[in-house]
């Protein structure tokens, strides 16, 4: 450094950005504190809340089969096929699918649709509203869930939207949404490939 | 020893390894001597037993009034 400062002591401003913890070693040379401000390309938001682009669709869809895949081998009766795979490619295309990235890791996806599931087209009206749903993670017990729909509602304030509905399972999901400060619609027997089964509209307002 | 260069005339890819300890992608060798050269001041540290740098400071600076350190890294056993 002592060299350094030799070859550069025609200039009268020598500047370095550092680390706290080093700021005394460069005090002894004559330096002083001050503010800088840095850009580092190679450094990814450690939280990020966007549409996935085209190149990411496969990993959006990968994260649901993943689940799927678990969900069966613990026998948990929820998600009993996978979403198609033509459904999500055309949300992917009318720019409905989301990902959450940590670190510019995929850790979860949603959709936020402005088209609704036939048995609720009576219940949802507004055309300010969206529709939630594939609420999915790619990793367990991390608040993740939470973390998506936190995101997601500020997005769509960020755009515009005043409400969000989404279907569940009465019982546990319906509490988990209750929590996260959706109240319940209605409930009524909804009708799948695979057969049929209680569902539970829930809504949010939104405020800008 | 230690004995000092100001430049880079004579260095090669070899004798520069070890360095950007922590880093999460660590530069290579050759990119490291790229940015050796690219710099418009170094100081190197050279080990004369074994020939090898053992620390380095680079400086760039737009050749008037300012000039910016950018990197000063010794290798750990120095």
């Amino acid at each position: 450094m002592r060299r350094m400062l030799d070859q550069l002591r025609a200039y009268p401003c020598v500047d370095l950005t550092c680390d706290s913890h080093l700021q005394p070693f460069y005090e002894r040379f004559g330096m002083t504190h001050s503010v800088g401000m840095v850009l580092r390309r190679y450094m990814k938001p450690a939280v990020e809340f966007r549409r996935l682009q085209a190149d990411e669709e496969d990993a959006g869809y990968q994260v649901i089969l993943d689940t799927v895949a678990w969900l069966r081998s613990r026998r948990i009766n929820q998600w009993h096929t996978p979403l198609p795979r033509e459904d999500y490619a055309g949300r992917q295309k009318r720019g409905e699918n989301f990902g959450l990235f940590l670190e510019g890791m995929l850790a979860a996806i949603v959709s936020l649709r402005a088209d609704v599931p036939d048995d609720w087209t009576g219940d949802i009206s507004s055309p300010n509203t969206r529709y939630l749903s594939t609420l999915t993670t790619a990793f367990h017990g991390r608040q993740l869930g939470k973390l998506t729909i936190e995101h997601a509602l500020r997005w769509l304030a960020d755009h515009g939207h005043t409400a969000v509905y989404l279907d569940c399972a009465p019982g546990f999901l319906e509490q988990y949404y209750s929590s996260l400060g959706f109240t319940r619609v209605r409930q009524q027997l909804r009708h799948y490939s695979w057969g049929s089964c209680e569902c539970v509209l829930m809504k949010i307002e939104i405020a800008k | 020893m230690i004995h000092y260069l100001d430049n880079t005339t004579n260095i090669t890819s070899e004798q520069l390894h070890g360095f950007f300890v922590g880093w999460r992608n660590p530069s290579s060798s050759e990119e490291h001597l790229s940015l050796l050269r690219g710099s418009n001041h170094v100081v190197l540290a050279m080990d004369d037993d074994s020939g090898r740098v053992v620390g380095f400071i680079t400086a760039i600076t737009d050749g008037v009034q300012a000039a910016f350190i950018p990197q000063l890294e010794v290798l750990p056993a120095w």
